[in-house]
């Protein structure tokens, strides 16, 4: 696999304050990839010094594994980015606002806005004037001026923001299909790690400018088992026999009826044997997993 | 990078004309050049030719000279908002995220505030010309106490082009005012108002300067060209002024402003980290 995106060492301070502290992304060619982290914690900062916007303090980043500081126009010619908050001219149409990017972009033929602008599902307005879209519709404009030069890596820095139901799914549609049809990369900055789960293959978690977490998506779902859910008879006798044990950090009976413990997934078997060893007679035993949201926040 | 710079500089121009103001702002120089004829005997007591009617070359001098000056703060505030404008957008990340370095963005720029330059130029020049003919009388200036003829066709035509190229130089450089000043600021009001503060008090201070040192700022020269060539016009002087000639201060001195102003503004605008 190639690594279309590297960083190594990646620092920004902004006089004392440290935004983004050594920084090491890995992302390969054709990862989802789901960059969270919560309001302030780095991930625009770090996109920005990706894209050269904001010069890092220290660090390195290669992009299809040429520096990006040696190798800018080749490297962003194959380079799409919605950074933050969709940026446009509210007094052209969403047509001009894209062919002033398209004469900025260089190669791309001009067939291709009505055909973005038709995957955003913004063609019946795309002569108007931006200024009168809705947020919802600016948010897909913007994610059509990312995919306007046909990139073969994208950078979203929370795509669904201020999008409804229906814009969300659309646009994890267009991700998805993009991804799978054309092998186009995404690197997906979001808090919204539910949205994260439904559409990345891989995350890296940023918290206080620090990396703390880069895996595969179901390596970190893995590593959200955090104990079982236990449908027992005599649940009293049950929970006894479990508070014996010090390496059972929680317990207690759910809404559901079953019996929720927090314990390491290598001790899994050994809690059926004691219930089981002590009469408890066990109908359901299954991994409880902490939401993303908890894991990230537990980390 | 001469194809980059050519696109960035289309797409530059495709925004000031798609913007109203542009057409707004035109539509007042305009005005103002149609309303010289009026507004001369308020601000400068009108000085009648034996025709008693203003003759071409005045019209045309106190045309441009009044729609030099409105066009000179239209100029300012479109280079002011050049920079500014897009960072108060945030519309400088979707730029500077496209294959294209800053200095490319940079340069275009200045090709397009240049271009808005000339554009706003010919404009107030031909616009005058044009009214000035249409309403004035052609032909030779008269001395209106000695009841002779002054000037020539030819010596006329040289003068009102020596007028045109004194104030070029010192427009442009109003223009390069504008980007040096853009850059200064993420907000674009701030940065007109900055710019028209700037120029506006420096306009102002030239007045109150002895006639050397007036010289050594760049927006005395259009208004000493009209007023030289308004004189002509009507009759009362001959002479260009030696010193200024002599050196081509009015090509010097806004020159090492210009070349003052932009590498100042694109040292700002290399460094600066977009947040925007």
């Amino acid at each position: 696999m190639v690594a279309v995106l590297h960083t190594e060492g990646l620092t920004k301070h902004f006089g004392d304050f440290k935004a983004v502290q050594d920084l090491n992304l890995e992302v390969q060619e054709g990862d989802l990839y789901g960059f969270l982290g919560g309001n302030g914690s780095g991930k625009t900062t770090t996109m920005r010094m990706i894209l050269r916007l904001i010069k890092p303090t220290a660090g390195r980043v290669t992009l299809f594994g040429k520096d990006n500081r040696h190798h800018f126009i080749e490297i962003m010619k194959q380079v799409g980015a919605l950074v933050e908050l969709p940026a446009y001219y509210p007094y052209l149409s969403a047509v001009k606002n894209l062919e002033i990017l398209r004469l900025a972009s260089g190669d791309t033929p001009k067939s291709r806005i009505p055909e973005v602008l038709e995957m955003v599902e913004l063609g019946p307005r795309m002569n108007d004037r931006v200024g009168t879209y809705s947020q919802g519709m600016r948010q897909r404009l913007g994610i059509a001026m990312a995919l306007l030069a046909k990139p073969r890596l994208v950078f979203l820095d929370e795509p669904t923001n201020g999008l409804d139901p229906h814009g969300i799914m659309q646009i994890r549609h267009i991700i998805k299909d993009l991804n799978k049809r054309e092998g186009v990369t995404f690197v997906i900055s979001s808090h919204l790690l539910h949205e994260i789960e439904l559409i990345c293959n891989k995350v890296g978690m940023i918290k206080q400018g620090k990396l703390i977490l880069q895996d595969r998506l179901d390596a970190v779902i893995a590593r959200t088992v955090d104990g079982l859910h236990i449908g027992c008879d005599k649940k009293e006798a049950a929970i006894g026999l479990l508070q014996s044990k010090e390496w059972i950090k929680q317990i207690r009976e759910e809404e559901t009826g079953l019996i929720r413990i927090s314990c390491p997934p290598e001790r899994f078997a050994e809690v059926n044997a004691l219930l089981a060893e002590n009469g408890v007679t066990v109908s359901e035993l299954t991994p409880a997993r902490q939401t993303l949201e908890e894991f990230f926040l537990s980390q | 990078m001469i194809g980059r710079i050519g696109r960035l500089t289309a797409a530059e121009f495709l925004k000031i004309f798609s913007q109203p103001f542009l057409y707004i702002t035109l539509a007042a120089v305009l005005m103002v050049i149609i309303g010289a004829e009026i507004l001369q005997p308020i601000f400068r007591g009108q000085r009648e030719t034996v025709l008693k009617t203003f003759n071409a070359v005045q019209l045309f001098a106190y045309g441009s000279q009044y729609g030099l000056v409105v066009a000179t703060y239209v100029l300012l505030i479109f280079s002011s908002m050049m920079f500014a404008g897009e960072f108060d957008r945030g519309t400088i990340k979707n730029l500077l995220t496209r294959p294209i370095t800053r200095l490319e963005f940079f340069i275009a720029k200045c090709v397009t505030m240049t271009g808005l330059a000339v554009l706003l130029f010919g404009f107030v020049f031909y616009a005058s010309a044009f009214y000035a003919l249409w309403r004035g009388d052609v032909g030779p200036v008269w001395d209106d106490s000695a009841y002779l003829i002054q000037r020539s066709g030819a010596e006329i035509l040289a003068h009102a082009r020596k007028a045109v190229l004194m104030s070029f130089l010192a427009f442009l450089a109003a223009g390069a005012l504008g980007i040096l000043v853009s850059n200064f600021t993420e907000s674009s009001g701030y940065a007109v108002a900055i710019g028209m503060v700037l120029f506006l008090v420096a306009n102002l201070g030239t007045g109150m300067l002895i006639e050397r040192a007036k010289t050594r700022l760049f927006m005395y020269y259009p208004s000493y060209a009209f007023e030289k060539l308004a004189q002509f016009g009507e009759g009362t002087t001959t002479r260009w002024r030696d010193d200024i000639d002599a050196h081509h201060l009015y090509l010097l001195v806004p020159g090492l402003y210009i070349a003052l102003f932009i590498p100042l503004a694109f040292s700002i605008f290399r460094s600066r980290n977009i947040t925007a």
